[in-house]
């Protein structure tokens, strides 16, 4: 029994050897997120790791949107754009590394009388034009008090 | 001498020693993935919460073939399980109320844990759940994974990525494993008392390849992870000391040797990590 557990095990960890393998498409994931809860005159910063084949991401694009949670519509006239669109910044080629996204509460904010709960979903494009998936952070709220 | 053996009796018995695990268990998913959130609240909410439902579980139970250290311990506190279940159920009500946002996640986590001593209560219900309910100790190994593991997961907003799925089945495997050995020393009980579950179902070989393979996905989910050598060694160290209970754990073992060892068990890699951290 334990010899078969053993060579499971081994198996498992040939798999895992070659898992790392780079690609032309971006791949993006949420390393961090600075806290859970936003409060007024805060900002939320999502820290987002890359891994990049051709390492192209500088001067590429980061899309952020909102997925609103809240069951209570916002009133009319606080509903706000819920997608960001912006350059990244230029930096030296790199296989890897971290981007953080910093997003002020005057975005999350939009119902003046209640909690805003969303999530965020977020995309990039490098300069070759390729698109990451998109990937989604957990729930996160803006607190007005 | 007996003073302390009083002392050490009240930490364990009134469960405030599986409170502590469960906080360690907590605090090291936020240590290892740097989760931010509000952590002193769910370190307070899991603590006082773990102290409720244990407290609770434990007033329910009023029988046993055998004689134990704790059930002798229990019948005679139940006054203090009472005062126990009300303060902690208090702390609990107020940590929860930090998390409104995230209730539908805190409900399920109540839910869950509500379900797991409903079938010990004297009323309609509870005999219901006695009779349907197979799988007690997957339910609980889920449970025990649902808020130590995946609860701080979701608050911390990351997302489940592959480290994060991987760390919350390696501690289900192996809170599962330990939850083997708790049902060896149940298996003629439960069968007595016509609760089903699975080891009470498995012959005595099945069961112990049961472990085995519990154990052994334990260790591939753990050597897996995307982390550091010596964290993984870390990690390791609880799955490999239960590898080699399962013998021991047939021959009659007292109180202690489960509730210290191991459900002490199930904290230890994040007891190591928190000294560790703190030297």
């Amino acid at each position: 029994m334990v010899k078969r557990t053993l060579t499971f095990l081994s198996l498992a960890l040939v798999f895992a050897c070659s898992k790392d393998t780079l690609e032309t498409k971006p791949t993006i994931k949420v390393k961090k997120v600075n806290s859970t809860q936003i409060v007024q005159g805060s900002l939320l910063r999502i820290t987002v790791e890359f891994s990049d084949k051709e390492g192209d991401l500088g001067a590429g694009e980061l899309t952020y949107v909102r997925n609103r949670l809240n069951i209570r519509p916002v009133p009319g006239a606080f509903d706000k754009a819920d997608t960001a669109r912006y350059p990244l910044p230029e930096f030296p080629n790199r296989e890897t590394g971290e981007i953080d996204v910093d997003i002020p509460y005057d975005f999350m904010d939009e119902d003046p009388n209640d909690n805003d709960t969303m999530s965020f979903k977020l995309m990039v494009i490098d300069r070759a034009g390729n698109k990451s998936d998109t990937i989604t952070t957990g729930q996160v709220v803006a607190m007005p008090f | 001498m007996q003073l302390l053996r009083k002392v050490f009796d009240f930490f364990i018995f009134s469960s405030l020693y599986i409170g502590i695990c469960a906080v360690i268990m907590v605090w090291q998913v936020n240590d290892l993935f740097d989760l931010s959130y509000n952590k002193p609240g769910l370190l307070l909410f899991v603590f006082s919460s773990t102290i409720c439902s244990y407290n609770f579980h434990w007033l329910l139970t009023k029988e046993a073939t055998e004689a134990s250290v704790r059930l002798q311990w229990t019948i005679r506190h139940r006054s203090l399980h009472i005062v126990l279940i009300i303060l902690s159920a208090v702390v609990a009500a107020y940590s929860g109320l930090m998390f409104m946002p995230w209730w539908p996640w805190f409900g399920l986590a109540a839910f869950l844990t509500f379900l797991y001593s409903a079938p010990k209560l004297p009323v309609k219900l509870g005999y219901l759940l006695r009779k349907i309910a197979i799988g007690k100790t997957l339910f609980l190994t889920f449970v025990w994974a649902y808020v130590t593991t995946v609860l701080p997961i979701i608050l911390g907003a990351t997302g489940f990525h592959y480290e994060q799925l991987l760390f919350c089945l390696g501690r289900f495997f192996l809170i599962y494993g330990i939850c083997i050995l708790f049902d060896l020393r149940d298996r003629e009980n439960d069968k007595a008392e016509g609760i089903r579950s699975l080891i009470t179902y498995l012959s005595e070989a099945s069961v112990l390849k049961l472990f085995y393979v519990t154990m052994g996905l334990f260790i591939i989910a753990t050597v897996l992870l995307p982390l550091p050598l010596s964290t993984k060694i870390v990690l390791l160290i609880p799955g490999i000391i239960t590898l080699t209970l399962y013998r021991p754990n047939l021959e009659k073992q007292s109180d202690y040797y489960f509730y210290v060892l191991l459900d002490g068990l199930m904290m230890l890699s994040g007891l190591i990590s928190l000294i560790m951290h703190e030297l």
